[in-house]
């Protein structure tokens, strides 16, 4: 690839720093990312690593009782995380979406899927009931989601696991963000489904920017072109999937590379 | 719905004493036919059954039917108001508590805890006797004022954790404001517990406002309240018992319709 201009990034986050409100125990150090244009970023490590925090950081979501002291971040060459909280949410689901690890929690048990669509489409678009609701439609079709004008009207339980998580990455992509964020996306799914939704985030990422969380190092190989290895709120290794499979450098990143299933670490990445 | 059915349904009973309610508060002395203030000293004290008096009079020769139907007014009213007044301060400060924490909510939580350390009774006695002026919007203001923590107290546990679920998060991420991510997302969730807490309040209400007109400090002196009857009738307990057990009756009436209510929706929602 050819040196990386300045508009190739989509999202550049600058020692970012988090910590915790009470106590002043710092959870995440300083922190550097870069995800270009079509590019997926695995944020892999283990739990309380730091790397949920950093993507809800990046997302202006901490949990009450963390905050960023410290850092800048960049989205499509604009600094978002010193925005008033009105700006944020037009941010928010408009140019940052984001899917949530467990699709049947994620989802208002007495709402319906299009509802929750429909709602967050009007929101960022400039859009009518009936305008929204066949983008809906539309977007749960592109989703693959089979009879997708039935899926409009149903509740979050009529829906299998691997539905539901499709309808969340719909409504993720619904108003063509420029950065999905992905939270665990495939942990509470059973592993046939777990493949199909990470093939179809592929897919749909292509003229956006991905981060992927996940402590599994299997899935984040199955479709990140770069992983970050995150151990105690610091990167400790970080490089193009290929060789942080093939050649990793730090203890950590090999017992993360031996605890995963056998043979299931290929990497079927962009490239 | 068949007729059976609704014959055997718990709620009938509940609707009967509602609609009745509801036809008093809208037609007042029109049901009794008389006025309730009409003094007439020479029909003091007639026993309930009599020609014209169906509950009889009391010392000042008024229709006992037509003061208790007035009552039933005031003290409905009282309750109604006061509860919705508990209720909105209340969820609005739990619900407010819950999301925000930090300096607000630890605030709003102190406030709770502070006014609910004090005996909340004594407090409306105190706030009253200070406003000096007994009125139905001082009675229903001061009992609102005094019994929101239970509201707030209850809301902010549920909120609390509802704030943790994933579904509000989400709605969070897709750039709601907080105004309709609370009235949206999170109130909706809360209405089978506050609809059970409402009714149960609302019976407690009753019997508060009674309490508080029984010692002569809520409806203005005069007003036609079960708590004012309750306590003139006081003084001919052993001549004219019908003076007390009518506007005793009444308050039992509404406070077990009210409970059995609560019942109800709590069986139901569970």
């Amino acid at each position: 690839m050819s040196a990386v201009t300045h508009s190739d990034i989509a999202l550049d986050v600058k020692g970012l720093r988090l910590e915790a409100v009470e106590g002043g125990r710092v959870l995440v150090p300083s922190l550097d990312l870069q995800i270009r244009r079509g590019e997926i970023l695995g944020l892999v490590g283990e739990s309380g690593s730091g790397k949920t925090l950093t993507c809800f950081g990046i997302a202006g979501l901490l949990p009450t009782g963390v905050r960023m002291t410290a850092g800048e971040i960049i989205l499509d060459g604009q600094r978002i995380d010193n925005r008033s909280e009105k700006e944020w949410r037009a941010i928010r689901g408009g140019q940052i979406g984001m899917i949530f690890q467990d699709p049947l929690s994620s989802f208002n048990p007495v709402k319906t899927i299009g509802s929750i669509l429909i709602e967050s489409a009007r929101r960022h678009q400039n859009l009518s009931k009936a305008e929204a609701r066949a983008l809906a439609i539309d977007i749960l079709k592109s989703m693959h989601l089979p009879g997708s004008s039935a899926c409009v009207d149903a509740y979050p339980h009529q829906l299998s696991g691997g539905q539901r998580q499709r309808a969340m990455i719909g409504l993720a992509l619904i108003n063509n963000p420029a950065l999905l964020l992905a939270d665990e996306p495939t942990t509470a799914l059973d592993p046939t489904v777990q493949l199909q939704i990470l093939a179809l985030m592929r897919r749909k990422v292509s003229n956006s920017a991905g981060l992927m969380v996940t402590h599994d190092i299997a899935a984040a190989a199955a479709i990140c072109d770069r992983l970050v290895v995150m151990l105690e709120g610091q990167i400790i290794e970080e490089g193009p999937t290929r060789t942080i499979l093939s050649a990793p450098q730090h203890d950590f990143t090999r017992q993360l590379l031996a605890a995963a299933p056998i043979g299931t670490l290929t990497h079927g990445g962009g490239q | 719905m068949s007729l059976a059915k609704i014959i055997r349904s718990p709620l009938l009973p509940l609707g009967m004493v509602g609609v009745v309610c509801a036809l008093t508060m809208v037609l007042g002395d029109a049901l009794s036919g008389h006025d309730h203030r009409a003094i007439d000293l020479t029909a003091r004290l007639l026993p309930p059954l009599s020609p014209d008096h169906l509950l009889g009079t009391d010392e000042l020769g008024r229709d006992q039917l037509a003061r208790l139907l007035t009552g039933l007014r005031w003290s409905v009213g009282a309750a109604f108001c006061a509860t919705v007044i508990a209720f909105c301060i209340g969820s609005a400060f739990g619900i407010l508590a819950a999301h925000k924490g930090g300096i607000l909510g630890s605030a709003l939580r102190l406030l709770t805890t502070f006014t609910q350390s004090f005996p909340s009774f004594v407090m409306a006695v105190t706030v009253i006797a200070i406003l000096g002026d007994s009125g139905f919007v001082a009675l229903t203001l001061t009992l609102g004022l005094v019994t929101w923590p239970v509201f707030s107290r209850v809301v902010y546990a549920e909120a609390r954790s509802l704030f943790q679920r994933e579904y509000v998060q989400a709605a969070e991420m897709t750039g709601m404001s907080k105004m309709r991510l609370y009235l949206h997302h999170v109130l909706p969730a809360l209405i089978p517990t506050l609809s059970v807490l409402v009714v149960f309040h609302f019976a407690e209400m009753i019997v508060a406002e009674g309490a508080l007109s029984f010692l002569g400090i809520g409806a203005p002196l005069g007003a036609a309240t079960w708590g004012a009857m309750l306590s003139e009738g006081r003084g001919y307990m052993l001549e004219a018992p019908w003076l007390t057990l009518a506007p005793a009756f009444a308050m039992v009436i509404i406070i077990v319709s009210a409970h059995r209510l609560g019942q109800y929706l709590r069986n139901i929602t569970r």
